[in-house]
């Protein structure tokens, strides 16, 4: 690929943004209802006269897309900055276990039915905080007490944490009742649905912070992925990299769980997809891997709506439904990245 | 260049793990800008803990590391990186990226702040290319390259660096005697016309004698020897420190002296604790 020059990294970013915005623009023509982009565009118009229609196109739809691209765009970088950090292409904040802690948190204050927050945060973000944090603080004290642990390790160690943590949810699913053993079961699916916009954009200045935090390590990275021992001997710190990386991708991992539940391999394959087509220099990586990991979740959520439809159109049935979205990037994620798998490995 | 003055040196340098006793030291040493230094012993001796105590990378628990006459503890990171820097042993780099890319990311000590290579940063990797004969090579990934060349890339990414000072953990292990005598005779040119201070800890006995100005012979953790090639290397000395039997000879061409170890029937006694 080469170096990587301004004109470079302009253009593909100028790409990927455009790929986010047409995917926005066209996100309120695409539902489970059978309303169309012209439909929705137009009713844009004239809301009065087309109430329905402008509901489901700007009420429903666009935020939902909105959302969507926050989550996807946060989870893809954070997979991004783990796979350079841990130089390891297994590594996200799903594999690390923190993913699950967030999840385990946000599920210990639905149970409980917290009320209150703090600032614009609601309870179920704050214990998903809690619980990401409680599992970085487990995976570093692991790290620290055996030292020069390999990445390897590391990784078994967090895919064993996020066992637990699945287990301990499922604990606290058996003695829920039904109205919440419903709400858990949905959730954990990873779903859109299951908290408000408000809270999500409220999520925002906390999320952009973090993205910026996490991009402007991206030439401290592409040193790591030389060795730790380089890395050092050429400036960056490697503990004071770590726990910004950690600590920004985790916070940031947190929040986004905390408003749709866990949503896996978006920050597994678009890493991956996005280093064949655009390099792996981290600087051109990390915001392109955000920009198509954000895309991707809202084309997802296209099939999530879409899916049922088809499905029932092919067993003579018919079905107004919206997979949980976690179901969908699972099943569009798993296969395509055993096919990146298999490409690379040859 | 060489302005005589020591650009390394280690005063009652000593270090031990946390919660472990001492091992290394008390050693005093000093390499001027233009000298390469050999730091030769068994396995276990202390080469490599010296080497990252010289670069920073551990920190002494008494005694201290000076650069051109300042602390290296106390030095910020990024400027101790613009004066020195360190290979390791088996230095990695993702597959994918090219030479070119490699050695450019040598310069990101001189320009954390910038988002781009500057044209001088280009000109910069590109004279290390050049010196190090791998301008050839620069568009190739990594990944394609044989050991010997991939170790010419990394030191070319460190000369990148325009370091005053080159630290090198075992720069020629697991290579051919046509590499292992490339990368030394580049290291020999350095640190005659750009009066580079450089430290190699090396295993081969007769090359280090052959291009080092000095050696430093090391055996647990303390300084047996110090001084050029043909003090150092004396079969009495090499037979106590490495507990074989060595021989030495001169050659007739040069009035060099190479040494040997005398292979015997028996396996040798076991050597000193620890590898």
């Amino acid at each position: 690929m080469g170096p990587l020059t301004p004109r470079r990294l302009w253009l593909s970013v100028g790409v990927c943004a455009l790929a986010a915005v047409a995917a926005i623009l066209i996100s309120p023509g695409v539902g489970t209802t059978p309303l169309g982009l012209v439909d929705a565009w137009k009713s844009l118009g004239d809301p009065e006269g087309h109430a329905q229609a402008y509901t489901i196109a700007f009420g429903l739809r666009l935020p939902r897309a909105g959302k969507a691209l926050l989550v996807g765009m946060t989870l893809a970088l954070c997979g991004a900055v783990f796979q350079t950090l841990f130089r390891n292409p297994l590594a996200t904040p799903y594999t690390l276990g923190i993913a699950s802690g967030g999840s385990l948190g946000a599920l210990v204050a639905i149970k409980l039915g917290l009320v209150g927050g703090f600032l614009f945060l609601s309870p179920v973000t704050l214990c998903a905080f809690a619980g990401a944090a409680a599992v970085v603080a487990a995976v570093a004290t692991l790290a620290r007490a055996t030292r020069g642990m390999s990445s390897n390790s590391l990784l078994l160690g967090g895919v064993t944490i996020a066992f637990f943590c699945s287990a301990l949810m499922l604990f606290v699913q058996y003695f829920a009742s039904e109205r919440e053993a419903f709400a858990i079961m949905r959730w954990m699916m990873g779903s859109l649905e299951t908290v408000g916009i408000e809270e999500a954009f409220g999520l925002l200045p906390l999320l952009v912070v973090a993205w910026g935090v996490l991009l402007m390590q991206a030439r401290a990275l592409n040193q790591y992925e030389l060795g730790e021992e380089v890395a050092a001997s050429r400036g960056v710190d490697p503990g004071h990299l770590q726990a910004v990386c950690i600590g920004f991708a985790s916070l940031a991992t947190a929040a986004v769980v905390s408003v749709c539940g866990p949503i896996g391999f978006v920050g597994l394959i678009v890493p991956h997809a996005v280093r064949g087509v655009f390099g792996r220099d981290a600087r051109i990586l990390l915001p392109t891997a955000a920009l198509l990991g954000g895309t991707f979740l809202i084309v997802c959520d296209w099939v999530s709506a879409l899916g049922p439809r088809v499905y029932g159109r092919l067993v003579g049935q018919e079905y107004i439904a919206h997979l949980p979205i976690g179901v969908t990037t699972a099943l569009i994620g798993a296969p395509l990245f055993l096919v990146i798998l298999r490409r690379r490995l040859r | 260049m060489s302005d005589g003055r020591p650009a390394l040196t280690t005063e009652q340098l000593r270090f031990g793990y946390p919660g472990q006793s001492e091992f290394l030291g008390p050693l005093d040493f000093s390499c001027r800008g233009g000298e390469f230094w050999g730091v030769i012993g068994p396995n276990g001796a202390g080469k490599s803990t010296l080497l990252r105590l010289c670069a920073g990378l551990l920190a002494p628990t008494r005694g201290r590391v000076l650069l051109n006459g300042r602390s290296v503890g106390a030095m910020a990171p990024l400027e101790r990186a613009q004066q020195m820097a360190f290979l390791p042993q088996r230095p990695i780099a993702p597959p994918a990226a090219t030479v070119r890319e490699i050695v450019l990311l040598g310069r990101y000590p001189h320009r954390r702040y910038h988002v781009f290579e500057s044209p001088e940063d280009e000109r910069v990797a590109e004279d290390a290319l050049t010196r190090t004969e791998t301008l050839v090579l620069a568009d190739r990934p990594m990944e394609t390259l044989s050991g010997g060349e991939a170790q010419r890339v990394h030191l070319a990414a460190a000369l990148a660096q325009q370091p005053r000072l080159l630290v090198l953990d075992e720069p020629t292990t697991a290579l051919d005697p046509y590499h292992q005598v490339s990368i030394l005779s580049i290291l020999r040119s350095l640190a005659g016309d750009r009066g580079l201070a450089i430290v190699v800890a090396t295993h081969d006995l007769n090359l280090a004698g052959r291009f080092c100005d000095r050696l430093l012979l090391l055996a647990d953790g303390r300084a047996v020897c110090c001084g050029i090639a043909d003090e150092v290397l004396a079969p009495a000395t090499l037979e106590r420190v490495y507990r074989v039997p060595f021989r030495s000879i001169e050659d007739p061409q040069d009035g060099r002296r190479y040494v040997w170890p005398v292979v015997g029937d028996k396996p040798p006694s076991p050597p000193a604790e620890g590898d």
